[in-house]
């Protein structure tokens, strides 16, 4: 019969109609986001910052603007840290490189704003902390090597005195 | 009187895209037709075009990596590969066991994804537009997957030279179990829903016949080859990464005609979910933690030219990189896109189909444009 493979489709369609919905209704719930998520803003752990403009080096669009200085005790600091997320790809590229791990990626998605000159980040004046921050690039707590104790540890420790004792009887 | 013996048809010349629903993106196929009859079809293509081997030859090698993901942007992972397996046969670093097993069960997801995508897309293209959403939900459950991995959605960027950027955890381990749970019914759902429907069939079978012989010599690859009853598939006859150690079962289908290509799919698509339940309980053998090899920071290959390819969902993949052995840059990348290939056959193939014909042919071929652009 013609029109029996339509009929038998439609039934299926019939199945889907009465089955649970699946739509997330956002903007009234917010959708479930995972852990490492990668959302469209950065935050930075300005203290722990070192300066040392791997992130920016890491990039491949170019999007971190850094400029550096020194303070008075000859340190070097960075006095302006922005990201110019126009040009960003998002890849975390930065996240993964930053040595001391305090760029980091949020679970902020909803970036929308009303002028183009909004959407560079300037890290230093706000540092965004208090989005909710994603684990991408988190490396995993390093394993103490367990270095077994050393049987002649003991020996020279005991012999470096003896040694200056007779040195301090010759004086 | 015209060409095809019809008295009162005119020939004319036809633009269908670049701005098209049913071109996938933004091809353009400038076509003459008689009547309602294509004589002439000639894909322009070009409009997506961003240098993407030029941008890759002006940025570091890592920072290159995150850019291939924007080639067949539908299948993030699978385009990394080839450029990763490239460069690590210039630095010749060994990858560990685990490293090796999560690129290619992200990559059996994401081809999944790929397929699922390729498959509702081909069904809305012939007019069934609820035909879409079924698959697209399959796909959001391998793209949670990904998103929980490594935190994105399509432009992962998960390969790194020497291994993967993160580890497997908790989250995708639930993510890939509510895949396991959805897939097996959809894939029946979707038997039911397709496989008898007597428009799709009459609009597909007999349609773009392409035999073995013209599939081969038009370099055809991936599933439109095989649809074509050519039986090869790179992970089971040049295996890389560790597809050796895995029973792959490829499936091939004789007719070579639109409908050949859609069913060749959907049974990949039981195939692809078995090899990811092997490679997952393989993945739950190796230790955790050891996902990269001894790898430099600063990447710079000895002087030469590596070539790598793989078996991507539209088809192979490959890569060329030569290195000058100096700078951190690469010398030259270049990438045999799959999709680029496969709509060669178009000219040969249109002529002599109807207009609605010419929509099926390029549904079925499930070609993306980020890929044949570059």
């Amino acid at each position: 019969m013609f029109g029996k493979g339509i009929l038998k489709g439609l039934a299926q369609t019939g199945k889907q109609v009465v089955s649970k919905r699946l739509t997330e209704k956002y903007p009234e719930e917010k959708p479930h986001l995972p852990e490492r998520w990668r959302g469209n803003t950065f935050a930075l752990e300005k203290d722990k910052c070192i300066s040392c403009g791997l992130c920016a080096m890491s990039c491949p669009n170019k999007v971190i603007r850094q400029k550096f200085d020194k303070d008075e005790d000859g340190k070097k600091i960075c006095t302006e840290f922005v990201m110019e997320r126009q040009y960003c790809l998002f890849c975390g590229l930065c996240v993964e490189a930053c040595p001391k791990g305090c760029l980091h990626l949020t679970h902020d998605f909803e970036t929308a704003v009303y002028s183009a000159a909004d959407v560079p980040q300037d890290l230093l004046a706000d540092n965004h902390l208090d989005a909710a921050i994603s684990k991408y690039g988190e490396k995993p707590p390093l394993v103490k090597p367990v270095i077994p104790p050393k049987p002649a540890a003991a020996a020279p420790a005991a012999a470096k005195p003896a040694a200056e004792d007779a040195k301090g009887g010759e004086a | 009187m015209s060409e095809n013996g019809n008295a009162y048809s005119e020939r004319y010349t036809l633009n269908l895209g670049p701005q098209h629903p049913s071109t996938h993106g933004v091809l353009r196929i400038v076509a003459d037709f008689d009547g309602e009859t294509c004589i002439s079809a000639d894909p322009v293509i070009g409009y997506l075009h961003r240098g993407m081997e030029k941008l890759l030859e002006s940025r570091t090698y890592p920072q290159g990596l995150p850019y291939t993901d924007r080639l067949d942007y539908l299948a993030g992972v699978n385009n990394n590969l080839p450029l990763a397996l490239a460069v690590e046969k210039l630095l010749g670093v060994e990858i560990p066991e685990r490293a090796s097993l999560l690129r290619m069960l992200t990559c059996e997801i994401m081809r999944l994804a790929s397929y699922m995508v390729g498959i509702g897309i081909y069904i809305m293209d012939l007019g069934a537009v609820s035909g879409v959403f079924y698959p697209f939900q399959q796909r959001e459950y391998a793209l949670e997957v990904m998103s929980a991995l490594c935190g994105a959605r399509m432009t992962q960027g998960y390969i790194r030279f020497g291994g993967v950027q993160a580890d497997w955890n908790d989250e995708a381990e639930a993510a890939l179990d509510v895949l396991y749970k959805e897939l097996p019914p959809f894939i029946e759902m979707y038997h039911k829903l397709i496989d008898e429907n007597e428009i799709f069939l009459r609009r597909t079978k007999g349609v773009g016949v392409i035999t073995a012989e013209r599939a081969k010599s038009y370099a055809l690859t991936g599933p439109n080859l095989r649809a074509s009853g050519v039986d090869y598939d790179l992970r089971r006859d040049a295996p890389y990464c560790l597809y050796d150690r895995f029973t792959i079962k490829v499936p091939v289908q004789q007719a070579g005609d639109c409908h050949a290509r859609y069913a060749q799919r959907m049974l990949e698509v039981e195939e692809i979910l078995k090899l990811i339940k092997a490679i997952h309980a393989a993945l739950k053998e190796t230790e955790p933690g050891k996902i990269m090899g001894a790898v430099p920071k600063m990447l710079r290959p000895p002087a030469g030219e590596a070539y790598a390819q793989t078996e991507n969902p539209k088809g192979i993949m490959g890569c060329l990189v030569a290195s000058d052995g100096k700078g951190v840059n690469p010398l030259r990348v270049h990438f045999r896109r799959p999709s680029f290939d496969n709509i060669a056959i178009f000219s040969e193939l249109m002529p002599g189909h109807k207009v609605a014909d010419l929509i099926a042919i390029i549904a079925s071929f499930d070609i993306v444009l980020g890929e044949i652009d570059g």
